[in-house]
């Protein structure tokens, strides 16, 4: 009787261990057959499918899935909430979610568990490493180790190019980037992908005293006075660079004076995947267009 | 902020003894809008010496002391940015406080405001749909014609709460009124709640920042948009005065006295609408100021409208130029939404002077 209420508290033990260890590594399944048919809930995990080569095996994605264009056409299965039914009803065999998902999904993927579907969750990048990281354990959930490393080594080496280049700047500039205007001037500080960006560029993030995402008074932006203005809402906003050069309190900062506002394109430079690479060539022909043609 | 003469049983019995309170109080709140202006002008998240600041507004306003000693950065800092968003940060505190007393005035409703009414509502609605639909009127770019169709927003939901307290009673009832405010906030509610769910994360962190309320990246311009507005509202509204002590009293008796009460009614609600509607354009819908403030000045001074709105335009202003200042100081250089601050500060003071007026009356008994 003893025993068997024991083994009981241990058995509810484990399938609470089970239910709350969602990390990436141990929900990669043990078995080696590559899934035939995967759901992607978020863009950056839908762009590394496809650079892998199996954009073909996926089912459906999210509704904030914009890249490549094929994964436009697929099934949409939600954004801030997901539709359970929808999802199951496709019959995936891999469910590819972010971490930032795994919490407020917790109840949806014990659910896609019971049913035996493969559930992996991708850890957040904030630096190159991390979306390395993230390639590598999508690559092995899809059934694509090698064409992992070999996308991994491509981006290393163009990383190296970039890197090998900067060393030429001699003067850093300073820049600024503005991801939004509404409720303060939104930037990226420290441990975000755009800081390392310039960083290997070969540039200044002005505001890299600041951890993470952050809004700043437009005053304290006047202060710094960048060198170069990078705008990633020029896809939403079509007067976006008009409407920097003519704010009337930037007429003397160094960027606007010289006309040097640039758009770059967001997804680029903020999803963890494959076209990190175009970001970071975007940011440096946009900062020192002398040095990489 | 007059919170002395509070705690002072106000048991006057003499009108020149009245009159000097009242000139008192008037002087703090003078006081109070110019501590609250030059707080703004001098703190803030880069630090300027204040006999530079002083120097930089007294030459672009009169033109005397000599620009040469400051720097570029220096007066483009104070002059394009800091100054106008302190103006536009009086005017609207000014005018969400001035629509709010006449509101809880006309309406006999202690919790009548420019939001109950469905005017902020319409004013939110046009501004989320420039956003969502990227309008770009006349090629102003999407910041610049916002404020315009969002102060149209406003003045459709004042004709569309007329038009259904009309259409279901013909004798514009208050309670019918603010039934239909309430319908129609709901309503637009539910399609701003639509327009946000089928948006983009981009556009749906613009709608609900701009819904916080924000005084940030002020212009002139913004400041010269809103004037208009503010002096034809705010005009209308102190000459009325009389009008809306009447009205206050009930409609019976205001008609008694002959005041036209439909037309009085409907020329209030509009100019209590060009303040919200030019106010919620500007700045996006900031809370707290436009109920609590005239209820603050009502505890103080009493109901009487010809001193209640003046005294509410002057704390209203104050109170929010003063907000804004601790919004963009207080984790400096970041910002915080003022709607924040705003319920932050102001509810704590608003209960204690609530319980100090309510305690002290008890005691005078």
């Amino acid at each position: 009787m003893k025993r068997k209420s024991i083994l009981t508290i241990i058995q509810v033990l484990l399938v609470l261990t089970l239910v709350f260890s969602i990390s990436p590594m141990n929900l990669v399944s043990a078995s080696n057959q590559s899934p035939e048919r995967i759901i992607s809930l978020f863009p950056s995990n839908t762009e590394i499918v496809y650079a892998l080569g199996k954009g073909s095996k996926l089912v459906g994605v999210s509704d904030y899935c914009n890249y490549p264009i094929a994964a436009t056409k697929l099934p949409k299965l939600g954004g801030i909430t997901i539709n359970t039914e929808k999802i199951l009803a496709l019959k995936p065999d891999l469910i590819l979610l972010h971490q930032s998902q795994a919490k407020s999904h917790s109840d949806a993927i014990t659910l896609f568990k019971k049913t035996g579907v493969n559930v992996v969750v991708v850890n957040d990048a904030t630096s190159f490493n991390d979306a390395y990281n993230d390639i590598r354990i999508i690559g092995r959930a899809v059934g694509a180790t090698k064409k992992a490393e070999s996308v991994i080594a491509s981006m290393k080496a163009k990383m190296q190019q970039i890197a090998e280049k900067s060393k030429q700047v001699k003067v850093k500039r300073k820049v600024w980037v503005e991801v939004d205007t509404w409720g303060g001037l939104w930037t990226t500080g420290r441990q975000t992908f755009m800081n390392e960006m310039l960083s290997t560029i070969g540039a200044i993030n002005v505001a890299k005293s600041y951890k993470g995402w952050v809004s700043l008074t437009e005053e304290k932006v006047v202060e710094l006075r960048p060198q170069v203005v990078i705008l990633t809402y020029g896809d939403y906003d079509k007067d976006a660079v008009k409407n920097v050069l003519t704010r009337k309190a930037w007429q003397n900062i160094p960027a606007v004076k010289e006309k040097k506002v640039y758009l770059v394109t967001n997804d680029t430079v903020v999803r963890p995947g494959p076209r990190l690479i175009d970001g970071v060539e975007a940011l440096a022909r946009a900062v020192y267009p002398e040095i990489y043609k | 902020m007059g919170l002395k003469h509070l705690r002072e049983p106000s048991i006057q019995k003499f009108t020149s003894k009245k009159t000097f309170k009242i000139s008192i109080i008037y002087l703090i709140a003078i006081g109070s809008v110019i501590f609250a202006g030059l707080f703004g002008l001098f703190v803030s998240s880069v630090s300027i010496p204040i006999q530079t600041i002083v120097s930089i507004i007294t030459h672009k306003m009169f033109n005397i002391a000599s620009l040469s000693d400051f720097t570029l950065t220096e007066q483009l800092i104070i002059w394009e940015i800091r100054l106008p968003r302190v103006i536009i940060g009086l005017l609207v505190g000014a005018s969400l406080s001035l629509a709010g007393a006449t509101l809880q005035g006309l309406l006999r409703n202690p919790l009548a405001e420019p939001y109950t009414i469905g005017i902020s509502a319409g004013s939110s609605l046009g501004a989320v749909i420039v956003i969502y639909f990227k309008l770009s009127l006349f090629g102003l770019g999407i910041m610049t014609t916002l404020p315009f169709v969002s102060i149209i927003g406003a003045l459709v939901a004042l004709i569309s709460v007329l038009l259904i307290t009309r259409l279901s009673y013909t004798r514009l009832a208050n309670e019918t009124i603010i039934l239909a405010g309430i319908i129609l906030s709901s309503f637009i509610n539910a399609i701003i709640t639509l327009l946000i769910s089928l948006s983009s994360k981009e556009e749906m962190s613009m709608i609900l920042y701009w819904m916080m309320g924000n005084l940030g990246m002020k212009t002139w311009v913004h400041v010269w948009l809103m004037l208009p507005f503010f002096v034809v509202g705010s005009l209308i509204l102190l000459l009325k005065t009389k009008e809306l002590n009447a009205l206050s009293l009930g409609e019976n008796a205001a008609s008694h006295i002959g005041v036209n009460v439909k037309k009085e009614k409907i020329l209030l609600l509009l100019a209590a609408t060009l303040l919200t509607g030019s106010a919620v354009s500007i700045s996006g819908a900031i809370g707290f100021v436009g109920l609590v403030i005239p209820h603050l000045v009502r505890i103080v001074i009493g109901a009487n409208h010809k001193n209640l709105l003046p005294l509410s335009m002057l704390i209203g202003g104050a109170f929010l130029a003063f907000a804004d200042s601790i919004a963009r100081t207080v984790i400096e250089p970041r910002e915080l939404p003022i709607g924040v601050i705003t319920a932050l500060i102001g509810a704590p003071v608003f209960s204690w002077l609530l319980v100090r007026h309510r305690t002290g009356k008890r005691g005078l008994k």
